[in-house]
């Protein structure tokens, strides 16, 4: 194995791969910055280009848009609020916050390094235990998806906020904006109103800028003869002792997280970083400070979503089956290079496989190298007076969501959540159930289906199947954890 | 905020070089203004990729007097799409990807502008469709299959899209013509079917050549036949289903649509500019044969009456498994 990789190294290195390499994680840097495009369209963009390149080259360089992207997504989440991808939105919870509380340099240079660190891990893993993990991946069929995205649904609890009710107010609105669209298996149309943009459901990319973004953004246009609090205090721009003593464990759950999840094809970083934040909350000590601007809160989804990037490559690597759609295009690419990405990749080609994963090291070290400098500018950004802000928020939002489809109702539908978004705030609704809701509902319908087609409408199918079960019980413990405790407690105190 | 500028100009050139314009122009071309080249399926799948394909070959090869740019306009099956180029009537700057849900997408009351909205303007390719199993599965042959189903009807869970994608339709024509029922299981694209077929949670499943190829080379499927008239060019061991006797032959469509009313100037230039891009050797190459697809090239006259004979087709065929009436 050392040998195969020091031959990956050595062809990763070479001038023309190192120089794509380095093209393709800025891109994805910008990529990632600008909320809309994300990695998916960013990588089809560049597909013509690959045209020319040899096929090692060609995915060297999307991959570097790929996980490229993942790092650039949480700058504007902090800055501003804004989602530059939809695996960011976590990361606006905490590091808004902390942006407000005058620690966007912290934030920025956590989640730079959480990157990093997540980064190479699943490099790592992805090197080390490709082939086991895509032999469990192909086991996960739609009853494992159900139960899956059942503990997901649990987790909703713990991003609910100050008030229980609200909260799960806010987590049922979102299962209710879920369900819009055509039904995932007889394709009957549910409050669509003959809006053809409403057929697949809403886009999350326009609902999420809206409801943190938009609501941010009139509330900042309420108080705009305020001046902006935080113009002074962006000392210090690197986290300090304590921030690494808080943050490092829940970079390395982080990363464990967006890895696995992300190996299961279909959920990816999204769907990874909602769990590690989550999760996060769950096992802390002081759940009640999570979105009040604390650092973990900023790790562990950033980790999350770069993990996901090495996960998302093995169905792709191992299997020859794209498991996201930015791997779709990938494999789209190879085709192009008549290389046929399958099951005998790595006896064909090891020469291809050795220096992806080469690159990928030098591309996350080229990411820490290119981002952490960034740091102070981005921080610097804070220091814009609201008046010159405001809009410039608004028309790079609006510019973001019409390019993800070129399709105007998008910015209308985040105008429209913009104006939700900002009137939860004022009542005390929380955002971000309505989100995790958002994602979770069509995928678990989804597999609720699918299972049910299979046993022929036995849901016996949930618990007869060892993963499935396995869920199933963590997603009942989950659910069932809060009220334990409360007895544990109360026995102890009356003992 | 030196380095944010250093980022700004490479973000900057390499937006250009993608909007690169080939240099010289044939003299009497129509097209005015860059082309734009609406795929109605997302960024990354078999549509876009097509389209990209081409627009790469059409750059490469200088084949068309103005630049064109892929633009996606996904959603509503392709009815987004579809509306949207519909709209422009008589503008030959506009084309469209146009694959099998071209016609089942207003056939299921999902896009008002049937295909008559549209000028045909070629059609490029067919996808062909494989009855694919895995490799330890019990069933050697199309006999032993369709023997086993008739002994446990409604047991054997076959994959594929969303209904009625075209390969549902094909899970039907089958069925019927065997006189046997699957249990289908719609899945969101290909790949995540081809996972559940080799995860065993589905048994059998109909992807495209290049879908299935690497898992054929790696013997971890095995290929029951193919549901096209005449066998496969790239391999050609494999059964068609009319010789096993059931009369079944589908292919997707890779079409190219332009709006209606376009001058006939236009259309000619138009139907040259896609006989150059089918006759060119990338194309052949690298395009039809890695993606073993079939090749094609037809005319606006004669892809008019391909759409004609599928869509017939496709409506009889969705009236018979209910989903229309």
């Amino acid at each position: 194995m050392i040998e195969h990789l020091l031959n990956g190294f050595a062809t990763a290195l070479t001038f023309t791969n190192l120089l794509y390499c380095f093209f393709g994680v800025t891109m994805g840097t910008i990529i990632g910055v600008l909320p809309g495009i994300g990695p998916v369209a960013g990588t089809a963009m560049l597909i013509p280009f690959t045209f020319g390149m040899n096929p090692t080259t060609a995915i060297i360089m999307l991959a570097g848009i790929y996980y490229g992207a993942m790092y650039g997504g949480s700058t504007t989440s902090i800055l501003v609020n804004l989602p530059g991808e939809s695996s960011s939105v976590m990361t606006c919870l905490d590091g808004y916050q902390m942006g407000q509380h005058g620690r966007a340099g912290a934030a920025l240079g956590i989640s730079a390094i959480g990157s990093f660190i997540a980064g190479t891990l699943s490099v790592l893993g992805l090197m080390l235990r490709a082939p086991p993990l895509a032999a469990l991946a192909i086991r996960f069929g739609p009853p494992e998806y159900f139960s899956l995205m059942a503990l997901g649904m649990t987790l909703v609890i713990s991003l609910v906020g100050d008030s229980l009710v609200k909260g799960l107010i806010a987590g049922a609105f979102g299962i209710f904006l879920g369900t819009i669209g055509m039904d995932p298996t007889t394709g009957i149309e549910r409050f669509s109103y003959g809006i053809p943009t409403l057929l697949d459901g809403l886009s999350f990319v326009s609902v999420s800028v809206g409801l943190f973004a938009l609501s941010e953004v009139f509330e900042m246009a309420e108080y705009s003869t305020k001046a902006p609090v935080y113009v002074d205090k962006i000392s210090n721009l690197l986290p300090n002792r304590e921030d690494w003593k808080r943050s490092i464990m829940p970079i390395l759950r982080g990363s464990a997280i967006g890895f696995f999840a992300s190996c299961m094809p279909g959920s990816g970083a999204t769907v990874a970083s909602m769990l590690a934040y989550a999760t996060e909350k769950k096992i802390s000590k002081h759940p009640e400070k999570f979105g009040t601007g604390i650092i973990e809160g900023v790790a562990a989804p950033e980790s999350a979503n770069n993990a996901a990037t090495g996960g998302a490559m093995i169905p792709l690597l191992v299997l020859g089956v794209p498991g996201s759609a930015t791997a779709a295009i990938m494999m789209g690419a190879l085709l192009v290079h008549g290389m046929r990405p399958g099951p005998l990749l790595l006896e064909k080609h090891p020469d291809f496989f050795w220096a992806i994963i080469a690159s990928m090291y030098i591309g996350n070290v080229m990411l820490l190298i290119l981002n952490l400098p960034f740091v102070g500018v981005w921080a610097r950004m804070l220091k814009i007076p609201h008046a010159i802000l405001i809009p410039l928020i608004l028309s790079i939002s609006s510019v973001g969501v019409f390019t993800v489809n070129n399709n105007l109702i998008e910015v209308w539908i985040m105008l429209l959540f913009g104006v939700i978004g900002y009137f939860m705030k004022k009542f005390g609704f929380p955002p971000a159930p309505v989100i995790l809701a958002l994602i979770l509902t069509p995928l678990m319908e989804n597999a609720l289906q699918q299972s049910l087609q299979m046993s022929h409408q036995d849901i016996s199918i949930f618990f007869t199947r060892p993963i499935s079960l396995a869920l199933m019980c963590l997603a009942g413990v989950s659910l069932l954890s809060p009220l334990l405790r409360y007895l544990w407690t109360k026995v102890r105190s009356s003992s | 905020m030196k380095r944010t500028e250093h980022l700004l100009t490479a973000f900057v050139t390499a937006l250009s070089f993608l909007l690169i314009a080939p240099a010289d122009s044939p003299a009497q071309s129509p097209l005015t203004k860059p082309v734009e080249f609406v795929c109605h399926a997302a960024a990354g799948g078999g549509s876009d990729i097509q389209a990209r394909f081409i627009q790469s070959v059409i750059e490469k090869e200088k084949l068309c007097s103005q630049p064109v740019a892929v633009v996606n306009r996904a959603g509503g099956g392709g009815a987004i799409a579809f509306a949207y180029v519909a709209g422009k009537k008589g503008d030959p700057h506009v084309w469209l990807t146009a694959t099998t849900s071209f016609l089942t997408t207003p056939l299921l009351g999902k896009s008002k502008y049937t295909y008559k909205d549209f000028t045909p303007v070629t059609n490029l390719a067919f996808d062909d469709f494989l009855v694919t199993v895995r490799a330890d599965a019990p069933w050697k042959t199309m006999k032993d299959l369709v023997e086993d189903a008739k002994k446990r009807p409604g047991q054997i869970k076959t994959g594929g899209t969303y209904a009625p994608g075209t390969d549902a339709l094909i899970d039907h024509l089958i069925g019927k013509e065997a006189g046997i029922k699957f249990n289908y299981i719609p899945f969101k694209s290909g790949g995540e079917a081809m996972i559940a077929l080799l995860g065993g949670n589905i048994d059998m499943f109909y992807p495209n050549p290049g879908e299935a190829l690497a898992q054929m080379e790696a013997k971890k499927v095995r290929i029951l036949g193919v549901a096209s008239a005449k066998r496969l060019e790239g391999a050609p061991d494999i059964p068609t289903l009319k010789e096993l006797g059931y009369n079944v032959s589908m292919q997707q469509l890779r079409s190219i649509a332009a709006p209606k009313d376009l001058s006939p100037a236009a259309l000619k230039y138009l139907e040259e500019v896609f006989k150059k891009v089918a006759n060119s050797a990338v194309w052949k190459e690298k395009y039809i044969k890695e993606n073993m697809l079939t090749w094609d090239y037809k005319t606006s006259a004669e892809t008019q009456k391909l759409w004609e004979q599928n869509n017939e087709f496709c409506a009889k065929t969705m009236k018979e498994m209910g989903v229309i009436k």
